[in-house]
């Protein structure tokens, strides 16, 4: 090749150097050029004809003949051949140059050949291709430039821990930013906590790196949390040659994380049901209270949306409420109702708000919430149970002002004076009878002393009276005469809860006409009883001093009669013997009107009588009478009843002696029997005999009326006037069912007294 | 009054009779006239007079203490009733038996009479027959039948 013959042409103008260098050039990739003062290339070596293949350097081009038009000025001031034509120095330039490899980034140097007069005659341009170099120079620049803007610490050491390099962050959290002289010293006295560098190594050869977190602190700052991540940088041959070493300041993220943590704890064991999702609703978090609270769980890490577990009347508050409110940036708190999976419904209470990011959109909604059931069931009840109680209250109320109203009204309409003082004599209640009674009528009277509405003299009698009931605790009662009014009055103690009297009730009846009735009854009754003992009188008087005349009249009739009986004829003897039978009859009226006028004044005390005694008595007494007139006498079960025994005994003895009396043509049969009804006892005793005409059922219980002449029927006719009074005294009545010839039944009824 | 009936040596039985209608004295005079025993009937017309009697006061000093007396009730005065009360409260007198003869058939004069210790208590009656047969049944069981404490002393 030209070129080369060219080249190696002016070899002998060549100095040895420059011939070791062009070997060395040729080895290194780098090109040369031979070139004239006139930029003329002379020669040019293999590594220009590989840049250049379309380029014959063998018509010996100009320099300037590389570069376009346009940057020929360019060339000309910085051409380093130019400059050292002039100054006969060597000079470098960089230039981005067209080749057949495309441009590329080419430094020349040039250096003069001096010719033995010292003059230039050419200048010999080495052209390096440094297109690679440049692009790496940038590059690191670009990694120098990150590790400066590191947001974490770089530390790189030799393998003594000596620092190499340290970037700004890691001078800036170790506060070394104006300390200048970090590089070269160990890392270990720079810290208070020493780094273990050895450790570090010896870690790392055995693991391949070294991650630890540890704390310490720089020089003077507080104690640091660093997670540190160190490898060893090796060389091409496999040789350890630096450490590089990552440390980023953890203190706040292991803050935050211990706060985290400590938040999620009580998120996850809060008995609140809490759960977070997006605007969407997508379930983002929840914690185990709100699977229980909804009896849901999320087993299967599908997407969960909360609209899902919400019924649908919760579902329009959430839309129409919880939401606008937590868009806008408040927090929502109230009632609703959701459904749990095993379809029960019920209350809760929740509280909704939205979590938002630095710029403020909201990302998420946070709730809160519980089972309010048994709250709203307790309030619910209570509820329930206040309104019962207020109505029942309402009721009670009414009731008892209804209640107080019929009192008042009945309390006005009695005509007893009803009133009711404390121990002062402070009137607490008076009805309108009071008023009246005092010529206050429509006064209201409440509050007023009654000792100030009465006369002085009579206010402290009653004043007495009614201490000595607060003393004592005792009604009291008494009758006396005011205002010309006898007036019956009673006080009575009202007795609080300890049953101590707290005030006294006063009734008072107006009582003058019952007492002046009582009076008028009083004296009725003594004159009765002067009555009564006049015919005591009386009957001693028939008794003994009408009895004895005649007796007297009797006897002596009968002397004379007996003594004188020869003087005298048939005729005196039979005017002696009806003056005598005179007398006995009068004797036999005398007594049996004694005994009539005796049941009523000579009467005992009511016992219980057993009838069926008095029955046997009755029959035994008259033993001679039944025997004689052949009678028979039976009765049924008879009772104990509350009479007279004595009368009892009369009574039925009477009617016996009737029923034998008037027995006809055959013997006389009795039949006493007795039938327990409401109010009486119904005696009845039943003969066969003569009967009596229904006419004269009336007059036979009159006394001394007689239906038969004294020689059919002997007898004053008392008996049965007796029996009526008796029976009349008895409280009961008599009389007579019969016809003639067909038997009379005699009835009459003793009143039952309670119990038998 | 005293009537002296049939003297013998036996002594005659005493029979104070307490009344003041002299028709009932005459009565029981012919009555016990017709007796087989002797008697000493004496007859007082009042309750202060038949009290004297007893007591041997004033006018009746010798009165000889009877063996039966026979009081009508209704009597003037002292009446029969406190005659028999101060008889029967008398120590000296409560032993004497004392036979009520009265017109009354009233039952509380014969309970009042008997609680007064009356020894008997008989109502007069009004045939003349029946009073004389009463009066010598009483003679008969008080003097024949009983033995009265004159005779036991």
């Amino acid at each position: 090749m030209t070129t080369k013959v060219n080249l190696d042409l002016p070899v002998e103008i060549l100095s040895l150097e420059m011939l070791s260098a062009r070997s060395l050039a040729e080895n290194l990739g780098i090109g040369i050029c031979l070139v004239d003062s006139s930029l003329r290339i002379l020669a040019v070596n293999h590594q220009m004809e590989e840049w250049h293949t379309d380029i014959d350097f063998s018509i010996h081009p100009f320099c300037y003949e590389f570069f376009d038009e346009a940057d020929r000025d360019h060339f000309y001031l910085h051409c380093p051949a130019v400059k050292t034509f002039q100054d006969g120095r060597v000079h470098e330039s960089a230039s981005d140059i067209k080749t057949s490899i495309g441009f590329r980034h080419f430094r020349f140097v040039s250096s003069p050949i001096f010719e033995e007069d010292e003059s230039i005659q050419n200048v010999i341009i080495m052209v390096e291709d440094i297109t690679e170099k440049v692009r790496l120079q940038r590059e690191l620049s670009v990694s120098n430039q990150i590790l400066d803007s590191a947001h974490f610490g770089i530390l790189i050491t030799d393998l003594k821990g000596c620092v190499i390099y340290i970037n700004p962050f890691l001078k800036k959290i170790a506060r070394w930013d104006n300390r200048e002289d970090i590089v070269g010293k160990p890392i270990a006295l720079l810290t208070k906590t020493p780094i273990a560098v050895e450790k570090i190594i010896r870690t790392i050869v055995e693991k391949g790196n070294y991650q630890d977190i540890y704390t310490t602190s720089f020089d003077d700052g507080s104690p640091l949390e660093i997670w540190h991540d160190s490898r060893v940088v090796f060389d091409i041959q496999g040789r350890p040659l630096h450490l590089l070493g990552m440390m980023i300041d953890i203190t706040a993220r292991k803050q935050t994380e211990a706060s985290l943590y400590l938040y999620r704890n009580i998120v996850e064991n809060s008995q609140e049901a809490i759960f977070i999702c997006d605007p969407e609703g997508k379930i983002v978090s929840a914690n185990p209270a709100f699977l229980e609270l909804l009896g849901i769980n999320f087993s299967d890490n599908g997407e969960k949306n909360i609209w899902e577990y919400l019924p649908a009347q919760t579902q329009v508050i959430v839309e129409n409420v919880v939401l606008p409110r937590v868009t806008t940036g408040e927090s929502w708190e109230g009632e609703f109702i959701l459904t749990r999976s095993d379809g029960v419904v019920f209350p809760a209470w929740g509280r909704a708000g939205g979590i938002r990011d630095t710029s403020g959109a909201l990302t998420n909604i946070f709730v809160f919430m519980h089972d309010i059931t048994k709250q709203t069931t307790l309030a619910l009840e209570l509820q329930r149970s206040r309104a019962e109680l207020e109505q029942r209250v309402k009721e009670r109320t009414k009731a008892l002002q209804q209640s107080e109203l019929e009192l008042r009204a009945l309390l006005d309409a009695i005509p007893e004076s009803a009133l009711m003082v404390d121990r002062t004599g402070k009137i607490l209640s008076n009805n309108a009878t009071f008023a009246q009674r005092f010529g206050l009528a429509g006064e209201h009277l409440i509050d007023k002393n009654i000792y100030d509405l009465l006369p002085p003299d009579l206010a402290a009698e009653r004043k007495e009276r009614l201490e000595s009931v607060f003393q004592t605790g005792n009604s009291l009662r008494f009758i006396d005469k005011r205002f010309g009014r006898w007036m019956d009055n009673t006080v009575y103690p009202v007795l609080n809860e300890k049953g101590e009297v707290m005030s006294v009730a006063i009734l008072g009846i107006d009582v003058t006409e019952r007492i002046n009735a009582s009076q008028a009854l009083e004296e009725k009754a003594n004159e009765l009883t002067r009555s009564n003992a006049e015919l005591e009188q009386f009957a001693y008087v028939a008794s003994h001093d009408l009895q004895e005349p005649l007796r007297m009249v009797t006897s002596y009739l009968q002397l004379i009669e007996k003594t004188y009986n020869d003087l005298l004829d048939q005729d005196g003897r039979e005017y002696i013997q009806f003056a005598v039978d005179g007398a006995k009859r009068m004797n036999t009226l005398i007594r049996d009107l004694l005994t009539f006028s005796r049941v009523g004044t000579r009467g005992k005390e009511f016992s219980h009588v057993e009838m069926a005694e008095v029955l046997s008595r009755v029959t035994l007494n008259m033993k001679i009478l039944i025997e004689d007139t052949k009678a028979n006498i039976d009765w049924d079960h008879m009772p104990r009843v509350w009479a007279d025994s004595t009368q009892m005994e009369q009574l039925f003895q009477n009617l016996v002696i009737n029923a034998i009396k008037f027995h006809g043509d055959k013997p006389p049969r009795i039949h006493i029997s007795c039938q327990k009804r409401k109010e009486d006892w119904l005696f009845s005793v039943q003969d066969h005999g003569i009967g009596i005409d229904p006419r004269h059922a009336e007059r036979i219980f009159v006394i001394f009326q007689r239906l038969h002449r004294r020689d059919e029927y002997p007898g004053t006719g008392i008996g049965l006037a007796i029996c009526k009074k008796i029976v009349e005294r008895h409280g009961g009545r008599i009389w007579v069912d019969s016809l003639p010839d067909k038997g009379s039944t005699f009835f009459f009824t003793i009143p039952r007294k309670e119990g038998d | 009054m005293r009537i002296m009936e049939n003297p013998s040596l036996v002594p005659p039985l005493e029979i104070l009779l307490i009344e003041d209608n002299p028709g009932d004295v005459r009565l029981t005079s012919i009555a016990l006239k017709r007796s087989k025993i002797l008697i000493n009937l004496n007859v007082v017309q009042d309750g202060i007079k038949a009290l004297a009697y007893l007591r041997n006061e004033g006018e009746f000093m010798d009165a000889i203490r009877p063996d039966l007396i026979f009081l009508d009730l209704n009597l003037p005065g002292l009446d029969g009733r406190e005659v028999l009360a101060e008889i029967k409260n008398d120590p000296a007198l409560s032993s004497i038996p004392v036979v009520v003869l009265t017109c009354s058939n009233a039952e509380e004069d014969i309970l009042r009479s008997y609680a007064l210790h009356a020894n008997c208590f008989i109502t007069k009656p009004v045939d003349l027959n029946q009073f004389i047969k009463i009066v010598s049944t009483i003679e008969d069981f008080w003097f024949t039948v009983v033995r009265l404490p004159r005779y036991i002393e």
